[in-house]
C-alpha cells in the first residue's frame, strides 16, 4: 500500500490482539504496538481500536464489535459531527468513538495515526489534549483530517470533554471565583418564616461584604421625600475604624457622588479611591441598584485596591446577586442562573465555563419541572367530553408557569431550547402514562390525545426525532395520540441561515418526515399572535390549529374565527380542527355563540384548571356546559 | 476522485484463534453507513469475510494499486491483529499459517 498514489487513505483496525498462535508468536498485548513506524505514511491516516486481550472474549451474540460500533453510530447519526462543520472528519470520529468508549468505561484506547512526512509525528489520542506543537503538525496533515466521510446537520450533543483545544481567555473568568464564593454562601444560609424582608437584604450585604473582602456593605434608598435613607447594611469586619470610615463617607465620598453620575448606563458601578492609613488606599465601590422613582445604590465600603475585583463587572454580578437573592429568597441555584443570564444580556456572551454551569444549572432546573394536564373540550351538547389533554410545565414548588425556564432557554439558544423540549416530551409522556393509569384508562379508545408543545427549531434537530421515536418505542404513548404543538412565539427561520420561504418549505418536509415515519400529530398554537401567520397555516396543514386567547378579548373576534374556519376549510378534504383557547367566564364571546359560528373544541378554566391528574368531567359539569351551550 | 473502500472481516480461525463472530458483521455494518449517499456516499466498496491469506493479500494489493493521487481509500479490517518477534503487526487471515504482512 505504500506505493499506492492515493494521499487520501483511511486505514481502520478493529483488531483484537491475541496470541496462542504457533510457538513463533508471542501472545502480546498492542501497547507495544509501533503503528506509526509500520503503518504511517503520508497521506494517510490510521484508526486502531487497541482493543486489549480480555475484551475480544467478551464479544457475544449478534453484537457488533464495541469500536467499530461507535463508528457506526457517530456517522449513523451524525453526533460525531464535534466540530459543528457539516462534515465528520476521520479526526471527529476518532474523537467521538473515544469518548463513548471512555463514557461507557471501556478499557480501550483507540488511536489515531496521522503522519504529513517523515519525521512528524502527529498521534493524538483520545484522551489527551492537543500539545502545541502539534497543532502545526497537525494542520499540516489537514487533507486528511477533512476527508469527508458523512454529512452531519448541526450539533446536537456538544460535549465539551471532546473538544481537545483551549478556549480564548475570557474577561469574566476572574469573576468566577467570587460568583462561586457568593453562591456557596448563600447556600450556608437559611431563611425562617420570621425572616423579615431588611433581615433578608442585611444577609444578602453581608454576604457580599466577605465575598468581596470589604469592610462593609450598606444601601441607600430614597425615602417619600427624596431623601436618602440607610435601608440595610451589612456587619462590619473585624478591627475596623467606624469612627473614621463615618468621617470619609460624610465628607469625601458622599459629597462627591450624584444620581447622574450613579445611574447611567454606561457602567455598573463607580468606585473612589480614598487613602485610608499611609499609604493604604482602599476602594469605594458604588453600585446602582433601581432607578428612581425608588432609587437605590450599594456601597461596599474597603476593597482593597490591588483587588482583582475591581471592574465593572463587579458591579453587575454584585447587583445580580443583590436583587435576584430577594427575589428567590436566598435559593442558591435561581440566584447563581440569574447571576450568569445578566452577564449573558449585558456582555452577550460569557465564558466557557459560565455557560456550561449555566447548562448545568438548566438541567438541574429541568428535573424538578412537574407535569399538569389542561382538558380540552368537545363542544358538541350531544357528546360533551373531554377530547384531548394539553401538557403543561409546572413549578413543583410554586405549580405555576416556570417561566424561568422558558426564559432562559431562549436566552441562550437552541442547546437549551432543545434539552427543554426532549426532557418535557419525555416527562410529559411518562406523567401522561402514570396519570392515566391511576385512572385505569387502559382501553386505547378511551385514551384521549395529549398534545405537548415544541419549538419549532427543536423539531428540525435530530435528536428530538429521536426523542420521539422513542418515548413511541418506549409505549409511554402511542403515536395516534400524541399532538406535536408547534409554538408559534418564536420565529421559524432562526435555525438557518437561509431565506424565511425556503425555511418554511424545509420546515413543512420535516413535518411530513415524521408525519410518514411516527404517524404523530401536529397543531398549530398560539394563532393570531406573533408568527402564526395564514400563510404558515396554508403551507403547513396541521390537524389542530389553536385560537390565542388574546383574539377573544379582541373584536371583532367572530369574525376571525369565521375567517379562519373558512381558510382552513376551503379545499381540504380533511380540514385541521380548531380549538379556541384561554376560554373563561371572562371571555367576551359566550359558548353558544362559539358553537354557532363552528368553533368544535374549547380549552380554559371554564372546562377545567391544569390538574396533575386528568379524570372524566363530572355530571354537574357536564350539565353546566351543556346549559352554556345551548343558550339556556 | 473516487471514494472506494475494502473492507475485510474475518470472524472464522483455523489455528487456536478465538472466533470472532462479530468481525463479519462489523463489515456489513460498516458497509451500510459508507454505502448510503446521505452518510458515507462511498462510490465502490468491496467487502471480503473469512478469506484465506492469499485472497487477503491480492485484495489489498489490487486496492491500493492502479488509484489516483486524490482517490480516498478506506480498508477496515476487523479481526485478530498479530504481532510477531520482530514487533511487525500481522492482520490474521481465516485459513492459513501464512499472515498478511501490512507494509
Amino acid at each position: 500500500m505504500n506505493n499506492s498514489r492515493s494521499k487520501r487513505q483511511i486505514i481502520i483496525l478493529d483488531c483484537c490482539f491475541s496470541g496462542a498462535f504457533g510457538q513463533y508468536l508471542i501472545a502480546k498485548d498492542d501497547a507495544s504496538i509501533d503503528f506509526k513506524g509500520q503503518l504511517g505514511a503520508e497521506g494517510r491516516v490510521v484508526l486502531a481500536s487497541s482493543s486489549s486481550t480480555q475484551y475480544s472474549f467478551e464479544q457475544q451474540g449478534d453484537n457488533i464489535s464495541i469500536y467499530t460500533r461507535y463508528l457506526v453510530e457517530g456517522i449513523e447519526t451524525q453526533t460525531a459531527d464535534l466540530d459543528r462543520d457539516g462534515q465528520i472528519s476521520v479526526r471527529d470520529l476518532h474523537k467521538y468513538a473515544s469518548s463513548q468508549l471512555e463514557k461507557n468505561a471501556s478499557s480501550m484506547k483507540p488511536k489515531i495515526i496521522v503522519l504529513k512526512d517523515e519525521g512528524f509525528d502527529i498521534v493524538i489520542s483520545g484522551n489527551q489534549k492537543i500539545k502545541p506543537q502539534s497543532i502545526m503538525k497537525e494542520l499540516c496533515g489537514i487533507n486528511l483530517g477533512q476527508v469527508r466521510l458523512g454529512s452531519g446537520k448541526n450539533i446536537e450533543n456538544i460535549d465539551d470533554s471532546n473538544l481537545q483545544a483551549s478556549y480564548l481567555s475570557n474577561f469574566l473568568t476572574p469573576y468566577e471565583y467570587f460568583i462561586s464564593d457568593l453562591v456557596q454562601h448563600l447556600s450556608q444560609t437559611t431563611l425562617n418564616n420570621l425572616t423579615s424582608q431588611i433581615e433578608l437584604v442585611n444577609i444578602v450585604l453581608r454576604i457580599i461584604r466577605v465575598a468581596s473582602q470589604a469592610d462593609f456593605a450598606f444601601v441607600l434608598c430614597q425615602d417619600d421625600h427624596k431623601d436618602w435613607i440607610l435601608k440595610a447594611s451589612s456587619d462590619f469586619a473585624d478591627n475596623i475604624d467606624r469612627e473614621s470610615y463615618t468621617n470619609i463617607l460624610n465628607s469625601i465620598i458622599f459629597p462627591t457622588i450624584s444620581q447622574e453620575f450613579i445611574f447611567n448606563p454606561a457602567h455598573h458601578g463607580i468606585l473612589k479611591l480614598h487613602e485610608y492609613k499611609k499609604g493604604i488606599f482602599n476602594a469605594f465601590v458604588i453600585i446602582p441598584l433601581t432607578k428612581q422613582p425608588k432609587s437605590e445604590f450599594m456601597v461596599v465600603c474597603g476593597i482593597p485596591q490591588d483587588s482583582h475585583l475591581l471592574g465593572d463587572i463587579y458591579g453587575r454580578i454584585t447587583s445580580s446577586f443583590y436583587q435576584a437573592s430577594q427575589k428567590f429568597l436566598l435559593n442558591e441555584t435561581l440566584v447563581e442562573a440569574a447571576i450568569i443570564d445578566d452577564l449573558k444580556k449585558d456582555f452577550g456572551f460569557v465564558s466557557e465555563s459560565l455557560y456550561s454551569r449555566r447548562f448545568e444549572l438548566f438541567c438541574e432546573r429541568l428535573k424538578q419541572m412537574v407535569i399538569f394536564f389542561q382538558p380540552i373540550l368537545h363542544l358538541d351538547p350531544n357528546d360533551l367530553c373531554i377530547s384531548s389533554w394539553e401538557a403543561l410545565a409546572r413549578d413543583p414548588e410554586s405549580l405555576t408557569v416556570p417561566s424561568d425556564i422558558f426564559k432562559a432557554a431562549e436566552l441562550w439558544g437552541p442547546r437549551f431550547t432543545i434539552e427543554l423540549d426532549q426532557h418535557f416530551l419525555r416527562v410529559a409522556t411518562y406523567s401522561y402514562k402514570q396519570a392515566r393509569a391511576k385512572l385505569k384508562q387502559n382501553r386505547s379508545q378511551d385514551i384521549a390525545p395529549l398534545s405537548v408543545n415544541v419549538y419549532p427549531a427543536s423539531l428540525m434537530r435530530k435528536a428530538y426525532f429521536e426523542t420521539v421515536k422513542k418515548v413511541i418505542k418506549d409505549q409511554l404513548i402511542s403515536p395516534r395520540k400524541l399532538v406535536l404543538e408547534i409554538s408559534e412565539k418564536t420565529e421559524l427561520s432562526q435555525f438557518e441561515d437561509i431565506s424565511s420561504s425556503s425555511a418554511l418549505k424545509i420546515f413543512k418536509n420535516r413535518l411530513v418526515e415524521y408525519v410518514q415515519q411516527t404517524k404523530i400529530r401536529f397543531a398549530i398554537d398560539d394563532f393570531g399572535v406573533a408568527y402564526a401567520s395564514i400563510s404558515r397555516l396554508a403551507s403547513l396543514n396541521p390537524s389542530h390549529i389553536k385560537i390565542d386567547r388574546e383574539i377573544l378579548h379582541s373584536r371583532p373576534n367572530d369574525m376571525i374565527i369565521r375567517f379562519l374556519h373558512e381558510l382552513v376549510g376551503a379545499d381540504n378534504l380533511d380540514p385541521p380542527d380548531i380549538i379556541v383557547e384561554g376560554v373563561d367566564e371572562t371571555t367576551p364571546i359566550s359558548l353558544y355563540r362559539l358553537r354557532q359560528i363552528g368553533v368544535n373544541y374549547i380549552q380554559g378554566y371554564i372546562v377545567g384548571e391544569p390538574s396533575s391528574d386528568i379524570y372524566r368531567l363530572s355530571p354537574e359539569k357536564t350539565e353546566y356546559l351543556r346549559n352554556l351551550i345551548l343558550g339556556n | 476522485m473516487a471514494k472506494v473502500a475494502l473492507l475485510i472481516g474475518v470472524s472464522k480461525y483455523e489455528f487456536g484463534l478465538n472466533t470472532l463472530p462479530a468481525a463479519v458483521k462489523d463489515v456489513e455494518a460498516m458497509q451500510r453507513v459508507l454505502q448510503h449517499p446521505e452518510m458515507g456516499g462511498f462510490d465502490e466498496i468491496k467487502t471480503l469475510t473469512d478469506s484465506d491469506a492469499h485472497a487477503m493479500q491480492v485484495e489489498i494489493e489490487t486496492f491500493f494499486s492502479g488509484r489516483k493521487k486524490e482517490d480516498l481509500l478506506l480498508l477496515y479490517f476487523s479481526g485478530h491483529g498479530i504481532k510477531d518477534d520482530n514487533g511487525k503487526l500481522h492482520l490474521a487471515s481465516s485459513t492459513t499459517k501464512k499472515i498478511i504482512t501490512m507494509n
